[in-house]
């Protein structure tokens, strides 16, 4: 059977695709504006480089303070809004992109736990033992069951079959 | 008023507050200018802390500890409800987003060319 590429990306691809802009619009932002109003110590702009750096070190409010905003009001009073801003919005774009190597954990998981169980699971069951599994002790307990499924899940067996006397089809008595 | 910026009000008053205090304080005690007070007290309490601007007497130092230890804790909060709004706009935003790649895409591979190097580079072609 041929899987054609159907162009959807997902919303982990949109998250991906926002947050890359968000992070190069941020920088683009913090550079230029550093370029243009801060000046070093002979009257000179800084070079591109100084600026993308300044502005990495800015957002991730790491801060060595080997350049700053320091030179005439305009460039301060730019500084306290581009900071205020800028740390926000970059947080949340690197935590969305760091969440998706997570996400795509809990979709393998998730399709391993439906794979398992089929259609007993209602979709609360499912989303309890998808999201409970992030704390590893409780993965741990889906994922021996997934593999070994006469293993008995013995805490969370009524919750994933309530109707069913036995939790899986191999050792169903 | 919506609910989202109903719920960012007060810690944003508070936050408001707290930095025009802080301003006064640093102005009226210290003799910095408004905009080095300013810049001093974003600087820090967003955790970046260029350290260009000295802090050299004692009474500075002393005040500033309280500031820091507060304010941090106060616009880390802010911050949070901030957040939570952003993530609001871009789940919107990102969902737009990706509905018109996805269609932009879609369109480009109903050419069959186009069609055959998408699926190779998407890596879900494979023999039959």
């Amino acid at each position: 059977m041929e899987q054609v590429f159907d162009g959807r990306i997902g919303q982990m691809g949109a998250n991906l695709i926002v947050s890359l802009i968000l992070i190069v619009v941020m920088l683009g932002i913090g550079a230029g504006a550093f370029l243009a109003l801060v000046e070093d110590d002979n009257g000179d702009p800084y070079s591109f480089l100084d600026a993308v750096y300044f502005a990495s070190v800015t957002v991730t409010t790491v801060g060595y303070g080997d350049f700053s905003w320091n030179s005439s009001d305009g460039a301060k009073i730019f500084g306290v809004f581009y900071l205020i801003t800028g740390t926000v919005v970059i947080a949340k774009a690197l935590s969305d992109i760091a969440s998706i190597p997570l996400e795509r954990r809990r979709r393998q998981l998730e399709k391993m736990v439906l794979a398992q169980y089929g259609e007993g699971l209602s979709l609360e069951e499912l989303r309890e033992i998808t999201e409970s599994s992030v704390s590893p002790p409780s993965r741990t307990l889906v994922l021996r069951h997934v593999h070994n499924p006469c293993v008995a899940v013995r805490n969370r067996a009524t919750a994933f079959a309530p109707s069913r006397s036995s939790c899986c089809s191999c050792c169903a008595s | 008023m919506r609910p989202l910026l109903r719920s960012l009000l007060i810690p944003c008053m508070r936050c408001t507050r707290y930095i025009s205090i802080g301003v006064l304080t640093y102005t009226q005690a210290f003799d910095w200018t408004f905009v080095d007070a300013l810049y001093f007290i974003i600087v820090t309490l967003t955790t970046v802390g260029y350290g260009d601007l000295p802090i050299e007497s004692d009474s500075e130092k002393l005040v500033t500890i309280f500031f820091v230890f507060i304010g941090v804790g106060l616009i880390g909060a802010a911050l949070g409800f901030v957040l939570h709004m952003i993530a609001c706009w871009l789940g919107c935003l990102s969902r737009r987003v990706g509905n018109a790649v996805s269609l932009l895409v879609s369109l480009w591979t109903k050419q069959t060319l186009w069609s055959k190097c998408l699926t190779v580079a998407s890596g879900k072609w494979g023999p039959t």
